[in-house]
């Protein structure tokens, strides 16, 4: 198999290529973007915790 | 018993550990046998695989020989799931949970007492697909060595499952969640099952099913030992 | 515990460059492979993602027996924070395995023993998520997510060997023997250069994602414990 492909150029495969690529770093902005978004959300409820927790004090 | 170590006091620990065991077993086993629920519940229910399996797959005499085994232990598979989650589900909603971890025992007596109860539980509704198989594509099932392989297959499938299913009783989704746990972790059970199975099916060589036979036993022991050293993890309040 | 410390903003910052570098060995600096094309690039990146959900899912088991030792619930986010890092990147491998499997061995997915046991780890961590979901003390929640990482642990390794076992008594078609002879090949210096300098960059990245995921789990119980404390 591999002697049949040597006789030959390499077969253009720079599309499998780029769609690899294209799909790790989409995924990796997804999981970063979730990071940052899940710590936004935590901050707000914290703070909003932290308002209700001086309103049961006064 | 004579031959047990007895202390003057009275039974010694291990004497006691087994005689608690026996209590959870004979509890299991004769509450179940007044009301049969699992167990005929279990039964059905392996019937009707088998039978959607039969027109799924058309188990014809040709190709019988090679999914016979693959058939048998997705039986075995599914109806082990619903036995576990019915024989955990019932404890937790009589109480009968909450009621042995409140007794004097070792905890790693009430996990053995109930792996025990939910392999006879599926030995049993083996016992009885077993023949039914038999007769239903007439190949004869009854060879020890594929007794043995179901054994120790179902050995250790119950070590995990009840570990398991002890853990998916108490949380909010129950039934669905344990075959979700439990089937990516006995996967290495159900290939060597299956493997060893077919091997004694087709009378293939030792040298074929050995393999399959020692990744089994590894897996019961390593998994029954872990079970046993994480129950009290399980079940702590 | 708000603001980022300083060490953690310097490694975000190291771990991007590594990562644009990493990329620039494995896209421009590796030469051509000759057999199978360009398409062999996405090997450094498929490794190094494998690698790194090994790391997270070594991490994880450590963790889940670290808090079954001493009940500490530092080890439980531990945990957690390691097993979705190893959920994603070996969801990322998978795929990036898938893509580089169809040029050349002509289909999206073979049962190799790595590629498998890769999808059943992926499993066991979402049945894991899962799990935690439906359970509402966290205390209760870590002693059941540890003892099922800790389950799931040592199945996994069994799971790999009963699948080779499986295919060596058994060979297929694509089999891991012929499939490795025909997908395999002999790295060159450059290549390895990009090889070597990749899975560094993203052992690099594995400790940064898992610091802010940490960072995010502490943040998170320290609303859930509030949020108690607010409902009495």
């Amino acid at each position: 198999m591999n002697g049949l492909f040597l006789l030959q150029p390499p077969p253009d495969t720079s599309a499998y290529m780029i769609a690899g690529y294209a799909i790790f770093f989409t995924v990796l902005v997804i999981y970063l973007l979730s990071l940052f978004l899940r710590w936004q959300n935590l901050r707000r409820d914290l703070s909003i915790l932290e308002d209700l927790e001086d309103e049961s004090k006064r | 018993m004579d031959d047990l170590p007895i202390e003057k006091s009275g039974p010694s620990p291990f004497a006691r550990f087994l005689r608690a065991i026996a209590a959870v077993v004979w509890k299991d086993l004769a509450a179940e046998f007044r009301s049969r629920e699992l167990l005929s519940a279990m039964l059905v229910f392996s019937l009707l695989v088998i039978l959607i399996f039969n027109f799924a797959l058309e188990l014809n005499v040709k190709e019988r020989r090679d999914v016979t085994s693959g058939v048998l232990w997705a039986t075995f598979a599914f109806a082990g799931t619903l036995g576990l989650n019915r024989s955990m589900a019932v404890e937790k909603d009589r109480g009968c949970l909450d009621g042995l971890l409140l007794a004097p025992v070792d905890r790693a007596a009430i996990y053995f007492g109930k792996a025990l109860s939910n392999l006879a539980f599926m030995l049993i509704v083996e016992a009885v697909v077993l023949p039914v198989y038999s007769v239903l594509y007439n190949v004869n099932l009854f060879r020890p060595g594929l007794l043995m392989v179901i054994l120790l297959g179902s050995v250790g499938y119950i070590a995990v499952g009840t570990l398991l299913s002890t853990m998916s009783v108490q949380t909010r989704t129950r039934e669905i969640l344990l075959p979700i746990l439990l089937f990516p972790v006995v996967i290495p059970i159900l290939i060597a099952a299956v493997k060893a199975s077919g091997g004694y099916l087709n009378n293939l060589g030792m040298e074929e099913i050995l393999p399959w036979l020692n990744l089994l036993i590894a897996y019961d022991v390593i998994f029954t030992a872990i079970a046993f050293m994480v129950f009290d993890y399980v079940v702590e309040e | 515990m708000n603001a980022k410390p300083r060490a953690l903003l310097i490694l975000d910052v190291l771990s991007a460059l590594l990562l644009a570098a990493a990329t620039y060995l494995a896209l421009i600096y590796a030469p051509l492979e000759a057999v199978m094309g360009a398409v062999q690039r996405v090997f450094y990146f498929h490794v190094a993602s494998a690698w790194i959900g090994m790391l997270g899912f070594l991490a994880a088991g450590v963790a889940g027996i670290a808090y079954l030792r001493t009940q500490n619930l530092r080890w439980d986010i531990v945990e957690v924070a390691a097993v979705e890092i190893s959920l994603v990147f070996f969801f990322i491998a998978i795929v990036l395995g898938s893509i580089w499997a169809r040029p050349v061995w002509n289909t999206w997915w073979t049962w190799d023993p790595r590629l498998t046991t890769a999808a059943i780890t992926e499993l066991i961590y979402i049945a894991y998520l899962m799990l935690r979901q439906g359970i509402e003390d966290p205390n209760r929640r870590a002693r059941f997510g540890a003892v099922y990482t800790l389950v799931g642990a040592v199945s996994v390794p069994i799971t790999f060997m009963a699948i080779r076992l499986f295919r060596t008594i058994h060979p297929v078609v694509i089999g891991s023997q012929s499939a490795e002879a025909q997908g395999g090949f002999n790295m060159t210096a450059d290549m390895k250069v990009a090889f070597f300098f990749a899975l560094f960059a993203f052992t690099v990245i594995f400790a940064d994602l898992l610091w802010n995921r940490i960072r995010l789990g502490h943040l998170a119980q320290e609303v859930e414990q509030r949020k108690l404390k607010v409902m009495q």
